[in-house]
């Protein structure tokens, strides 16, 4: 569908607050969606428990571990609720 | 070594990072590494920080906005692969969406410009049909095969 099918079925006159719309469609259904699903994969540093998640994410679908035995991807669980601090030396 | 991963690792997210968490085995190996910092728990199942550097070790599968979102061909009589990310959007360029998500596109523009005339009902009554046709898009992708049993006691 044209960008202009879509103006002339909402009677809107300005094509950039349109283009504007649907980007913002775009991210609401996408937070429900899987309407373009991505992968990225980063280094685990020894002693390192802080990482980016990467910039374009909608939505976080899974997490996965390597499993250097095999090769292959394993998923993880998310942790229920904080954890009970001990000691944390981590600048 | 890593293995058995996903028993030993958890994940919490916390703000734009997440934070990965190891769990401590009964024999309490983690505690050999010096450079361990951050230990949590009184006891030995403790969650420790990751005690293996593994490169590309961890993966993120997420959803995010199609890069190809704008293109310059109709996507109903071009091939997917053939498709061009357009440059400069205008009028005539196309959005590339399955239909039923370009016709839940056309209920939120609506529902934007009701809002922006201040009619809160009539921006409902799109949103309210823009979900219906999200989720119709996503329930016509999903077949599952349902069993109902029929109860002891039910009328045959």
């Amino acid at each position: 569908m044209k960008i202009l099918e879509i103006m002339e079925r909402t009677g809107a006159k300005d094509t950039s607050l349109v283009v504007a719309h649907i980007k913002d469609a775009m991210h609401e259904m996408q937070s429900t969606t899987d309407v373009e699903v991505a992968t990225e994969t980063v280094s685990i540093v020894d002693g390192t428990r802080d990482y980016p998640l990467p910039k374009t994410m909608v939505s976080l679908m899974s997490v996965s571990v390597l499993n250097t035995n095999t090769d292959t991807y394993e998923r993880i669980p998310r942790l229920v609720g904080e954890p009970i601090l001990e000691s944390d030396e981590s600048p | 070594m890593s293995v058995a991963n996903n028993k030993n690792y958890l994940y919490n997210l916390k703000g734009r990072g997440l934070q990965l968490y190891k769990i401590q085995d009964a024999f309490g190996s983690a505690l050999n590494f010096p450079d361990q910092l951050g230990r949590f728990g009184e006891n030995s199942s403790g969650l420790i920080y990751p005690d293996t550097s593994i490169t590309d070790g961890l993966k993120f599968e997420y959803t995010q906005l199609p890069a190809d979102l704008f293109v310059d061909e109709d996507p109903l009589t071009t091939a997917q692969s053939a498709l061009t990310t357009a440059i400069t959007i205008s009028e005539t360029t196309y959005v590339n969406l399955p239909r039923m998500l370009e016709l839940a596109v056309v209920d939120y523009v609506r529902a934007m410009y009701a809002e922006r005339g201040l009619n809160i009902e009539l921006k409902e009554y799109y949103m309210k049909e823009f979900w219906k046709k999200v989720s119709n898009y996503e329930s016509n992708r999903v077949h599952v095969h349902r069993v109902v049993p029929n109860g002891a006691l039910n009328l045959r």
